[in-house]
């Protein structure tokens, strides 16, 4: 039972994953800011890695204010329920060994339906605000939800067609390679709807800083603020442990059976960071694109690039 | 049913306060105003009661950045009310340092337009790459930004050989750099899609509403003092006037860039070619010009500046007038955030239409007086608080 | 690529032909500065025959409080700058507006009306641009007679 608990809470569970989740964020902002010709984190911790802890503490000290127009129920559920929803979509990505902290028939599906049940809390949270850029911010959330769910689905499909089964610990078993020949394809798009789905650069239309000022979340502050920001870095945790097991071969490697449980975790941060890195290379090269342009762009590549790669996966499977 | 969208007065696009009033429809802007009364400092009224040597320093600081342009307009002004000859190597030197200024500033412009479409990486490097000339500035002058530099009948400082050598290479590097930045502007996807089309101001219009500077010359309004009004020593330093004509933000951005580059191929003619000799001509300490009037123009990195003064013989002007550049485009910036006809205005493109008129609304609002303090103030703050509550 | 406009000379004898005696005075202080003063009757009719010469630039409007009048300056002009003067007297502070000539002369006449009172008719939007909301009316700063009631800055 208590071994169970500590599974749950520690590791492989909710610390473990906060910690990776940090330790990816730190991983960004590090890289996006040595691509700017900038230093990045640097005071907190050796070489700044302890920033987004740092940054989370600092959030809980602050002041706590609720809109007067607000719902105040929706406002604060929404952060919590974002959180557990996301954390619970990311306990079924196999981290620390070939199964993932929970897995179940099908989980692939689940962890995708998740995702979208996470993309209309950001609505709803937008929404709950009732301030100007918080709902100019929540429409664009929705609107591109309409562009990028689809090609994020139907590249996941993709793998799972030619995986031939819908359990991420049966993916991840396998420890197939699926970067090369047509699945580049597969991975490409995906990497370019993960960014659309995690509000980055060049997507960041639903929190343009510029524009409406971090739109759906500009009315949340102190605690709510500080979960609503860990849950994004437990999505970009999320989804590139996703792009892991599906398109790298999950934190299977080469390891002796006794030395599993070490090296496992140690391969899957490999490959995640790898992904990080991509997606990172993307963020700090790009220019926000309009909404409209957005919507045109999936419509018109992406959608009808990830129907090809799904046909082509099933058929050369 | 529209969404009144305040852009402002405390918005991250907004280098200084400024409120764009905007009506929303969507994502369609569908009408739109400019309240440029937050930076008031009444300067005009604080140029009466001081002496012509005291202004100039006020008339420094009217703006930060174009604070090269406004103390040239403002000696030329006096110089020429006065009647005071000028050497000729202190105009060449004010020629140089106007001309680093207008690099510096457009630098700055291309920063933040690269922030205003979310490309950060590229507002870094703009601003890492500033830096060259703000210390190119600092070795000419002693400071990075506010120069000091003009003075009435002159310049204050020579510039030696060493430091002409080091200013060559150094903007030789820059202009590398400045022609990458060309290319990125000419060639990248995303940012031509974020400003091919955005902010049109079709020619006729900017004749009409009076537009000045990079945004008249990007709408083919071929419009440039240093070509039209020559002042300094422009008629002896060739240069092209940069004119494109497709009446877009893009166009702006691409007349600025080539502008950086000419303004380059300037300060170094310049540097080869002035003349040496003094830098400045003696006026009596109590500097009383004769009762008149002048009027001085000047490119700033904006647009025309133009300056006007009134003197009625004693210590102090009667009346100085300063028109910037940012007000004359504002009329340009309001039609260029309506939607109309075919043409769409999206909330996203507010930031780049309003950053491409490079505003410098701290230039723009100099005419207020700080006043009414104590009863006045508190009432102003509750009913700030109770307008806030109702909407 | 020099502008197209006419010299200096030949914009002051253009107004001479066209408003005879309406000129009240007029001189050439630079190789591209000229001031002409007109009456306030005679004021767009000037304004009128410059845009007929060619000079489709309306630079600035300056206003100078002169104590029993209003100065108001139209500057013109992109090659030359013409300043042209005319007066109109503080109890009836009115000028026909400029902006069915220049329709962007709408800000500059908010900024003339705003600061020394003068009413620009034909204005579509004479309105509050750089005072503060809560500015009192009718009190005008650049007047002469008003004195700013700040505290003076500490040393």
């Amino acid at each position: 039972m208590i071994s169970k608990l500590a599974q749950v809470f520690v590791y492989p569970g909710i610390l473990y994953m906060v910690a990776l989740a940090f330790f990816l964020e730190w991983l960004d902002r590090k890289l996006v800011a040595r691509l700017q010709n900038r230093v990045g984190p640097h005071y907190a911790g050796p070489y700044g890695l302890l920033q987004p802890l740092a940054d989370f503490v600092k959030l809980l000290t602050k002041e706590s204010i609720v809109p007067s127009g607000a719902d105040g129920l929706l406002f604060t559920l929404c952060p919590v329920t974002a959180f557990i929803v996301v954390a619970t979509a990311a306990s079924f990505v196999p981290m620390t060994s070939t199964r993932g902290l929970l897995s179940t028939e099908g989980d692939a599906v689940a962890v995708l339906a998740l995702i979208t049940i996470y993309l209309l809390l950001v609505y709803t949270a937008g929404a709950a605000s009732q301030s100007r850029y918080s709902l100019v911010g929540a429409v664009r959330a929705a609107h591109m939800l309409l562009g990028f769910e689809l090609p994020l689905m139907l590249s996941c499909l993709g793998v799972i067609a030619s995986a031939g089964s819908f359990k991420l610990s049966e993916i991840a078993a396998q420890g197939v390679w699926r970067v090369f020949g047509l699945h580049a394809l597969g991975f490409a798009i995906f990497l370019v709807a993960a960014e659309a789905e995690l509000d980055r650069l060049p997507f960041d239309i639903p929190e343009a800083e510029q524009e409406i000022v971090s739109g759906w979340l500009v009315e949340y502050s102190s605690w709510r603020l500080a979960l609503l920001r860990l849950t994004k870095d437990m999505e970009l945790l999320l989804l590139s442990g996703l792009a892991t097991t599906l398109f790298l071969g999950g934190p299977a490697g080469p390891a002796p059976p006794s030395a599993e449980n070490l090296l496992y975790p140690l391969y899957f941060l490999a490959k995640t960071a790898f992904v990080v890195f991509l997606l990172s290379l993307i963020r700090a090269s790009s220019a926000r694109i309009r909404l409209d342009q957005f919507v045109v762009l999936c419509w018109r590549y992406l959608v009808p690039a990830s129907f090809a790669y799904l046909a082509l996966a099933v058929w050369v499977v | 049913m529209g969404l009144y969208l305040p852009v402002g007065p405390q918005h991250p696009i907004h280098p200084e306060a400024t409120l764009i009033k905007l009506k929303v429809e969507g994502e369609y802007v569908v009408d739109a105003d400019i309240d440029a009364s937050f930076v008031h400092r009444g300067i005009e009224k604080a140029l009466e009661r001081k002496t012509y040597v005291q202004g100039l320093f006020l008339a420094e600081r009217i703006c930060g950045i174009c604070n090269a342009a406004h103390t040239t307009c403002y000696s030329i002004n006096i110089e020429g009310l006065a009647g005071i000859e000028v050497p000729k190597r202190a105009q060449w030197l004010r020629l140089i340092v106007e001309e680093l200024a207008r690099v510096s500033s457009h630098l700055l412009w291309l920063g933040l337009l690269a922030h205003s479409i979310g490309f950060e990486s590229l507002f870094m490097l703009a601003f890492r790459d500033r830096e060259a000339v703000l210390d190119l500035m600092e070795g000419i002058t002693g400071g990075r930004v506010t120069t000091g530099y003009n003075v009435i009948g002159g310049v204050r400082r020579d510039i030696d050989a060493a430091t002409a050598h080091k200013i060559k290479s150094s903007l030789a590097q820059l202009k590398e750099r400045v022609l990458k930045y060309k290319r990125l502007l000419e060639e990248d996807p995303i940012v031509r899609a974020r400003t091919v089309g955005v902010g049109y101001l079709s020619t006729s219009e900017a004749k009409e509403l009076l537009a000045v500077g990079p945004v008249a010359r990007a709408s083919g309004v071929s419009y440039d003092v240093r070509v039209d009004d020559p002042y300094l020593v422009h008629e002896e330093v060739p240069f092209n006037p940069v004119v494109y004509d497709t009446c877009d933000a893009w166009g702006r951005a691409m007349v600025r860039v080539d502008e950086i580059l000419e303004s380059i191929g300037m300060v170094t003619h310049a540097l080869d070619n002035a003349p040496s000799g003094e830098i400045r001509a003696r006026v009596p300490p109590v500097f009383k010009p004769p009762p008149g009037e002048n009027v001085a123009r000047v490119e700033a990195p904006r647009g025309e500046l133009l300056h006007y003064v009134r003197s009625d013989g004693t210590e102090k002007p009667y009346r100085y007038k300063v028109r910037t550049p940012t007000l004359a485009n504002l009329a340009a910036v309001i039609a260029m955030l309506r939607s109309q006809g075919g043409k769409v205005v999206h909330i996203a493109d507010v930031p780049v239409i309003f950053g491409s008129i490079d505003p410098c609304i701290c230039c723009t609002a100099r005419v207020l007086v700080v006043d009414e303090k104590g009863s006045a103030r508190e009432t102003f703050l509750d009913d700030l608080s109770a307008r806030g509550r109702a909407r | 690529m020099k502008s197209s406009e006419p010299g200096v000379e030949e914009v002051v004898n253009w107004l001479r032909e066209q408003l005879g005696g309406a000129l009240l005075e007029a001189k050439v202080t630079g190789r591209r500065r000229a001031f002409v003063r007109v009456d306030r009757e005679h004021f767009k009719a000037s304004m009128i025959a410059l845009k007929e010469l060619g000079m489709d630039f309306l630079e600035a409007l300056t206003g100078i409080d002169e104590g029993n009048s209003i100065e108001v300056i139209a500057h013109v002009g992109r090659s030359a700058s013409i300043a042209v003067k005319t007066t109109v007297p503080k109890e009836d502070p009115r000028l026909p507006s400029l902006v069915d000539l220049y329709p962007g002369a709408e800000i500059y006449e908010r900024e003339v009306w705003e600061m020394l009172g003068v009413v620009f008719e034909g204005n579509p939007r004479l309105t509050r641009t750089f005072l503060p909301e809560d500015w009192p009316k009718g009190v005008y700063p650049l007047r002469k007679d008003y004195e700013p009631k700040h505290p003076e800055p500490l040393r």
